[in-house]
């Protein structure tokens, strides 16, 4: 890891632990050995309230990559996850975290967490990245809550 | 328009019901703002004393726009700069002489001084500027200049502030005339205004500077200047209005901190941008700890410690070391270096009692902020004094205990954290530093005492938070308060406790952490005349706590873990109380359905992660069952729809406990089938009052333990499963006989019962990693019994999907052909070997699927369809011939191609996909058959050009799979090959056609079949690029470049660049 990847992500953790939303976690993965994998974390994405998401807390790892913050974090739900800008693979499609598209080194782990809880509720129908949720969101919306609702209970808070 | 018009617009513009549009008027001024006139009507604005402040104002903004309108004349600068001077010192004079009368002068001061500040910086940075000699070329100090020419204010009003060719060469003399130390201070002494508006133009150029940093990258000159003048200026300033005992605080602090601002960003960027502020910072100390309550209120001191709180946060080291001490010693009482004054350390503490006194809990929590952002400063350091060799002689063991005695009771300030106090809330980054800091530093340099100093440390911060995180705390913060901020504030605080005890398990391991939880949890009970001698609050911290660490661990494989747990005869009895207590308590308030949550919560997840434990030791399991059962029964049982809400959150975290208990202890559970059955047989009925949530994960948790009866053999398993489905047949059978139309509610009961069946499936798939090995020894004899399945189980299931499905409602009703084929797949691609009670043959599923197709809606069914379809091809391919690939291309998609799938996108890319995934199991059935030739390959090519990105994803893909296939056998090879020679030109044509007309965000969904195509047709591609080409894009030059680019070219990305290239030149639009 090069010493601007380290020296940044030791300042995401420092932000992160004084300033970050209610009901969000993140933290860096640890090792085997019991040390800390500044590279890797584990945070979890609260449903907006007043949503069919705000029952559960989402599970999402966060990989930086050594050209970071030149490069974006690779951000991921749980293989299978149900979400239209979600990939089968469970790999976030954020325009943010897009190095061709809005990535930027300054953006934070803040606004990469608010910004993926944004998109679970408003899901952008033009950039499709599996397609069951996808067509039931754009076809059948009725079946597409019960999905995300069921989901949710899974990830209960 | 004559410049009465102009004032009427003006006030008219500022006016709260202006006569007119103001979008209209401001158009209108914005014109003559921005013209010739501009200065001249600013001038006319500013000089006229009848006019309103809104209007003077106004014409200080029209310099603004003036100034940012020419840009590109020195000549105009200078005449704006002297404008702009002279209205200045004009106004300025006014303020003083009579200032409050004039106190609305200031909002037009402070803009002519914004005006000067962009001035100062565009002189300055005009490099090899020629003017006509009339004006100066770099200007130094603009607050000098501004005193000097208050100072001169008689010449300049004797020639009523015009730009006169006296004042001329009076600005001219002054712009850059120095101003010594000693004039400095009589100037400001002659007037406190004097003092305020110095003060106020050097904070307003700071801030501007550091505004145009991020605009304009680097000023290296302005730094310079700034450095070699201003600072001096505005030092001398700061320091005496902070040595002396001025009244213009707010002014003085708003300088302070925007200067610090500017220093920070500065000393980044530019050499000159670092500046000593060693005085500064002693002054503003020295100034804190004179505020008391008896002079100010503490008034001073909370500026300057809000100041120093942004340092500390943003950029603590611009403050010396020195001085860091001292505030060490202020903070603290005592220094890592030894000082200690206990009069500084008064001053705080008489600050905090204040505090306290007065329950000032905001200003508490900023204190708290300053002081822990200042201690995160020195982690590091402490920690290498503490615990390593690596520390000066100087240093003094007694005093750093000293110290770190201090910051334990900094920790443990005595009032409710987040509600009272937030000492201990944000001491937790400090302590969590400290162990991260221990934990990486390397072992050889640990001092002979480290270890041991290290626990005792850390293990006084853990006694010091247990009771600080205990819900009592909670309540009482969400009693207190009337928002929901509380509650979260204190949650985050438990969570970073959480994370704390994760960092310090590294030093302090199980037996000085997690073991200490376990006995704290279980080493006392009920005593035997009922009384308790339990705390439940404290059984509810530490089970938090413990559950964060034990879910890193397998205890299964954790033996001494579950030896001490074994040894705490009371602990799973505690953790079961302290979840029944949480089932009946009360739920009449908000803060009282929180807490049941929260023990409920607490209760049945460190349950969960004890299922390892139970697997070695599972006399207790039951007992945790029943009252994990009996938890679920109270949920079904609501006053309100508050208790509603509050059960259905309740009902989900105990039935995926129960889950999660019998996923993990199935064999151990299996002597309670029964009792399990029964549960199942009462919450399956219709009128039972639970979610289809926890009917469906009850189903499959039954299933993990009908999945460990292998004891008895299959014939137990299957006895087991047919009562399982019997019950759920009769309830479908019930509710099917129900002749009107089904209500939302009947259908998602009878939705639930199937999909009972599918968790079920899933639950009775066998884990390879934990094979049980009386499974293993007669998993022939399990399999031939499931072959045979003389019970009829798996037929039982297809008829009761064909019964349902056979009900017009139903067979329409998405959701519900969506389970049947989940139910039909689930045992397709299981290994051979494997038994299942759903493995259907490919006879069985084809004539399921047939009947079906005809009384659904193939448009909606078909992506269904196709998972089955799919599934089925990979599990019998090697039964298949290009015959039956035929058939059931024919049946299920060619029959629909016209009427529904060739309109429609997404059914579109479902059949492309489908015929990608044969060609990606077994090609041969799908290239030797009869409709490769006759129709996939014409169709797709014309695919080539669809609009939509799944479409084109999936085409593009086909056409790869076509040229380039690793399961291609040597005929298929060939077959293949021949006939893309054949047509090879018209999908290149199409795909080019495509990819002209495509989004630009699309651009990389052909760059695959691009490359591949170019790849294996090295000669034949460029030729039919160089034919196709022309015919979609008049652009010879740019196809030529991509022919040549593209046959070069390695690698997704450059192939990519190289066709982005192209389609910018061909559409007319700017190259990268």
């Amino acid at each position: 890891m090069s010493s601007l990847c380290l020296q940044r992500l030791q300042e995401e953790r420092k932000k992160w632990r004084k300033d970050h939303p209610f009901g969000f976690y993140a933290k860096p993965c640890k090792k085997p050995d019991g040390s800390m994998n500044l590279q890797r974390w584990e945070a979890g994405i609260p449903g907006k309230e007043g949503t069919i998401w705000q029952d559960g807390v989402y599970p999402i790892t966060i990989e930086y990559p050594d050209e970071y913050p030149s490069k974006p974090p690779k951000v991921k739900f749980p293989a299978g996850f149900y979400h239209p800008n979600i990939y089968p693979s469970g790999t976030v499609c954020l325009s943010i975290l897009n190095e061709d598209q809005d990535w930027r080194p300054a953006i934070t782990l803040k606004q990469i967490a608010l910004g993926i809880q944004d998109l679970l509720d408003s899901p952008n129908p033009n950039s499709p990245a599996q397609e069951p949720a996808w067509r039931a969101f754009l076809r059948s919306r009725a079946e597409y809550d019960k999905k995300v609702a069921t989901q949710a209970k899974q990830y209960v808070k | 328009m004559d410049i009465d018009q102009v004032v009427r617009l003006i006030e008219g513009l500022y006016s709260p019901q202006p006569s007119q549009d103001v979008g209209t008027i401001q158009q209108e001024l914005q014109s003559i703002q921005k013209s010739d006139d501009g200065f001249l009507l600013a001038n006319e604005l500013l000089s006229n004393i009848a006019y309103s402040p809104n209007v003077k104002y106004f014409g200080a903004l029209t310099l603004t726009v003036q100034l940012s309108t020419n840009v590109d004349s020195y000549e105009i600068l200078w005449k704006i700069f002297k404008a702009n001077l002279l209205h200045l010192v004009k106004f300025c004079s006014q303020y003083v002489k009579d200032s409050s009368n004039s106190a609305s002068l200031l909002i037009i001061i402070k803009k002519l001084m914004s005006n000067l500040s962009l001035i100062f910086t565009n002189i300055n940075e005009w490099s090899n500027v020629e003017t006509s000699g009339s004006a100066i070329t770099h200007w130094n100090n603009p607050v000098n200049t501004v005193v000097l020419m208050l100072s001169h204010e008689e010449q300049f009003s004797s020639r009523n502030w015009q730009d006169t060719l006296e004042t001329d060469q009076l600005i001219h003399h002054l712009a850059n005339s120095p101003v010594p130390y000693d004039k400095l201070m009589l100037f400001i002494k002659t007037s406190e205004f004097y003092n305020k508006l110095a003060l106020m133009f050097t904070e307003i150029i700071v801030e501007d500077l550091t505004k145009f940093q991020s605009k304009k990258g680097t000023m290296n000159k302005m730094y310079e200047i700034v450095h070699e003048h201003l600072y001096i200026s505005t030092m001398a300033l700061i320091n005496v209005n902070l040595a002396e005992w001025h009244v213009s605080e707010d002014i003085l602090y708003n300088c302070i901190g925007a200067w610090i601002n500017y220093i920070s960003m500065a000393r980044n960027v530019s050499p000159y941008g670092r500046m000593d502020l060693s005085e500064m910072f002693d002054n503003m100390i020295n100034r804190m700890c004179q505020s008391t309550e008896a002079t100010d209120g503490f008034y001073q001191a909370e500026k300057i410690l809000g100041i120093l709180a942004n340092v500390f946060a943003n950029d603590p080291i611009i403050m010396g070391h020195p001085q860091r001490e001292e505030l060490e010693v202020i903070f603290l009482g005592v220094s890592r270096t030894g000082s200690a004054n206990s009069i500084k350390n008064n001053w705080m503490l008489q600050y905090m009692n204040y505090l306290v006194t007065n329950e000032m809990t905001d200003d508490l929590k900023e204190l708290a902020v300053c002081v822990v952002d200042f201690l995160l400063v020195n982690t590091l350091d402490m920690c290498n004094k503490l615990f390593t060799v690596v520390s000066s002689p100087k240093f003094n063991g007694d005093n750093l205990q000293q110290y770190i005695k201090v910051l334990l009771q900094l920790t443990n300030f005595p009032l409710i954290p987040v509600l009272q106090e937030f000492f201990s809330v944000r001491m937790v980054d400090f302590w969590l530093d400290l162990a991260d800091c221990y934990s990486n530093t390397v072992a050889e340099t640990y001092t002979e005492s480290a270890p041991q100093l290290a626990t005792e440390i850390f293990q006084q911060v853990v006694s010091i938070y247990l009771p600080k995180i205990s819900l009592l705390n909670k309540q009482k913060a969400m009693e207190a308060e009337n928002d929901d901020t509380a509650m979260h504030e204190f949650d985050d605080f438990r969570s970073a406790i959480a994370d704390l005890m994760e960092s310090l398990w590294s030093i302090l391991g199980n037996d000085k952490l997690t073991n200490i939880l376990i006995t704290g949890v279980g080493e006392n009970t009920l005593s035997t005349d009922g009384t308790s001698s339990v705390d439940i609050f404290e059984v509810e911290t530490m089970s938090f706590l413990l559950n964060t660490l034990l879910t890193d661990m397998n205890l299964r494989e954790s033996p001494w873990i579950c030896d001490i747990l074994d040894s705490c005869e009371f602990f799973v009895g505690n953790i079961l109380m302290l979840f029944q207590v949480g089932c009946e308590s009360s739920a009449d308030s908000i803060v009282a359905r929180t807490l049941k949550l929260d023990f409920v919560r607490t209760g049945s997840s460190l349950m969960g992660t004890m299922a390892g434990y139970f697997q070695q030791s599972p006399s207790q399991l039951s007992t945790c069952v029943d009252a994990l059962f009996q938890g679920l029964e109270k949920c079904t049982i609501a006053a309100s729809p508050a208790d509603t809400q509050l059960n259905d959150k309740l009902e989900v975290m105990i039935i995926k406990t129960i889950s999660t208990l019998c996923d993990a202890c199935r064999y151990e559970i299996s002597p309670y089938l029964m009792q399990f059955t029964t549960v199942f047989k009462t919450i399956m009925r219709p009128d039972s009052n639970v979610s289809t949530f926890t009917r469906e994960k009850l189903t499959r948790s039954l299933g993990y333990i009908i999945e460990a009866q292998v004891e008895n053999g299959p014939e137990r398993q299957a006895a087991c499963m047919l009562e399982i489905l019997s019950t759920i047949e009769s309830y479908v059978q019930q509710a099917l006989t129900i002749s009107e139309l089904p209500s939302e509610q009947q259908r998602g009961y009878l939705h639930c019962m199937l999909t009972c069946i599918s968790e079920l499936g899933t639950a009775m798939i066998h884990s390879s990693e934990e094979e049980n090995e009386t499974f293993v020894q007669r998993v022939a004899e399990f399999r031939n019994y499931w072959k045979l399945d003389p019970l009829q189980i798996s037929s039982k299931v297809l008829n009761l999907l064909q019964l349902v499905l056979s009900n017009p409602a139903y067979a329409k009703d998405m959701a519900f052909v969506e389970v049947a084929c989940l139910i039909l797949g689930k045992a397709l691609g299981l290994p051979y070997e494997n038994p299942h009670f759903l493995k259907y043959s490919m006879k069985e599923i084809m004539e399921f699927l047939l009947n079906h197709i005809s009384t659904t809606d193939v448009a909606l069914a078909l992506p269904y369809y196709v998972y089955l379809l799919e599934k089925l091809i990979k599990q019998y391919k090697d039964q298949l011939s290009p015959q039956d690939f035929d058939f059931l291309f024919e049946n299920f998609f060619l029959q629909y191609y016209q009427s529904a799938i060739l309109h429609d996108p997404d059914l579109l890319q479902t059949t492309i996909n489908f015929v990608n995934s044969v060609l990606d199991s077994k090609p041969g059935l799908v290239v030797h058959g009869a409709y490769w030739t006759s129709f996939l390959l014409p169709e797709f090519i014309k695919c080539l050009s669809a609009k939509e990105r799944f479409t084109i994803v999936a085409v593009t893909k086909f056409w790869c799979k076509v040229i380039n296939n690793k399961k291609y056998i040597r005929e298929d090879n060939e077959l293949t090959r021949h006939q893309f020679v054949l047509i090879g030109q018209e999908v290149v044509y199409q795909t080019m056609f495509g990819l002209f007309h495509s989004q630009r965000s699309d651009l990389s969904s052909y760059t695959d079949l691009l490359r591949t195509t170019m790849a294996k047709l090295p000669l034949q591609t460029p030729k039919w690029l160089a034919a196709a080409l022309p015919a979609i894009s008049k652009n010879n030059a740019a196809h030529e470049k991509f022919i040549s680019k593209l046959s070069v070219t390695r690698g997704s990305r450059a192939a990519n660049n190289v066709i982005l290239e192209w389609w910018l030149s061909c559409n007319a639009l700017p190259s990268l």
